[in-house]
């Protein structure tokens, strides 16, 4: 195995890794997992992932956004990950706890998709703070004949 | 307080005054109802009166200007009497938070119950002023969304929390009427919640200004994301598929 190949089998070990971690915080923590990140100062958006007949269509909430040069969507394999830039940062000082004082000027969130994708076909649009991202599935058609 | 054998039970801390309108908006599709709600009760300066409770509500306390407050509470203000909840309702619990508001207001003789809520539609998005529609318990609160131009619900199914409330006031001969309007089912709805204050507004005859809410709006989305998503599993067991399936025809 060369150090490049090496590399590249460490770095999608990694991934996988990271998502698995990600996948069972989702798991144990459900709807108490905090939807913040202090270490990376981001928020979690809401986000919902809708699937129909050969397409998934990703909705992100994303307040606070202005424009789309701030939006950054990438597709890797399953995984979808947006991060985008708030026009101003949010604090939450009145809370208690590790909100106290810190301030959030992004958002980020990865998404595993439900389906293999075409990332090549998808396209994505932002409307008052909404993104919304059509990627088509990856499909393989058969004609069935009917006698 | 609730009758004997009730899960939930109301507490009047200032004595709540009869004839008025009890206006609900509980955690629901959207956030609409709450976020409307909650806005009526700051921008009208109202005044706290009560509190709603049950042993089954999740174990928190709510704080606010550094006092602890009950997690549904009521306030008024000249004959309007608004109902809040900071936790979203679980569904097995609805039918009971309704026998017991419902049955709360016919002893209060509270004149007529408005529910504030949101009705999903898939394509939001697109939508700039959101439409609001009326449902009518009574012969007489859809003459009422009639005569103020209030679209009238005519065929189609309710589900959720206003859903059991229109119910509970359809059994008990209660006037209620209830305001949806289109709205983003996961995601909070500001925009939604200002068009349903709007068509409120022309029931109770009170002028509300929406335009602090609307310029508000990215602030309420970014700090009601939690909320939202404790609120959507509740929404997910109240069967809101109904909303889009035809009633009989012949029925």
């Amino acid at each position: 195995m060369s150090e490049d190949e090496f590399f590249r089998v460490f770095e999608r070990v990694r991934r996988e890794v990271n998502r698995m971690f990600r996948e069972l915080e989702e798991l144990v923590w459900g709807e108490e997992r905090p939807m913040f990140d202090v270490t990376r100062r981001c928020l979690e958006p809401l986000a919902h992932v809708r699937e129909e007949e050969d397409r998934v269509v990703v909705t992100v909430d994303l307040p606070y956004v202005r424009r789309r040069e701030d939006i950054d969507v990438r597709i890797s394999g399953r995984d979808l990950v947006i991060e985008a830039k708030m026009r101003r940062s949010v604090q939450y000082s009145t809370l208690a706890g590790v909100y106290r004082d810190v301030s959030f000027d992004t958002y980020r969130k990865v998404i595993r998709l439900p389906e293999d994708v075409e990332p090549s076909g998808a396209t994505a649009r932002f409307k008052r703070g909404m993104l919304e991202i059509t990627i088509p599935k990856r499909v393989r058609r058969f004609r069935v004949s009917v006698e | 307080m609730g009758e004997a054998g009730d899960i939930f039970s109301i507490v009047e801390v200032k004595e709540v005054s009869s004839g008025g309108t009890l206006v609900a908006g509980l955690p629901d599709v959207g956030l609409v109802g709450a976020i409307s709600a909650s806005y009526l009760v700051k921008k009208l300066e109202m005044q706290e009166v009560g509190y709603m409770d049950s042993d089954k509500l999740p174990p928190v306390l709510v704080f606010h200007d550094e006092r602890p407050t009950m997690p549904i509470r009521m306030y008024e203000r000249d004959g309007v009497v608004v109902l809040i909840s900071e936790v979203p309702i679980p569904a097995a619990l609805m039918p009971e938070l309704a026998k017991t508001m419902v049955g709360w207001a016919e002893r209060k003789g509270l004149s007529r119950l408005v529910v504030l809520g949101g009705i999903p539609v898939p394509n939001r998005i697109d939508i700039e002023r959101p439409e609001v529609i009326g449902v009518g318990v009574l012969d007489g609160d859809r003459e009422l969304l009639k005569k103020l131009g209030i679209e009238v619900l005519k065929e189609g199914f309710l589900a959720g929390s206003y859903a059991l409330i229109a119910k509970e006031c359809l059994r008990r001969e209660v006037p209620c009427v209830a305001l949806l309007a289109q709205s983003y089912l996961q995601y909070p709805d500001p925009g939604a919640a200002a068009a349903v204050l709007e068509t409120l507004s022309k029931i109770i005859d009170i002028e509300i200004d929406v335009r602090p809410l609307l310029d508000q709006e990215e602030e309420v989305r970014v700090k009601l994301r939690e909320l939202m998503r404790r609120t959507l599993p509740v929404v997910r067991q109240s069967q809101k598929g109904y909303e889009y399936t035809t009633p009989l025809m012949y029925a």
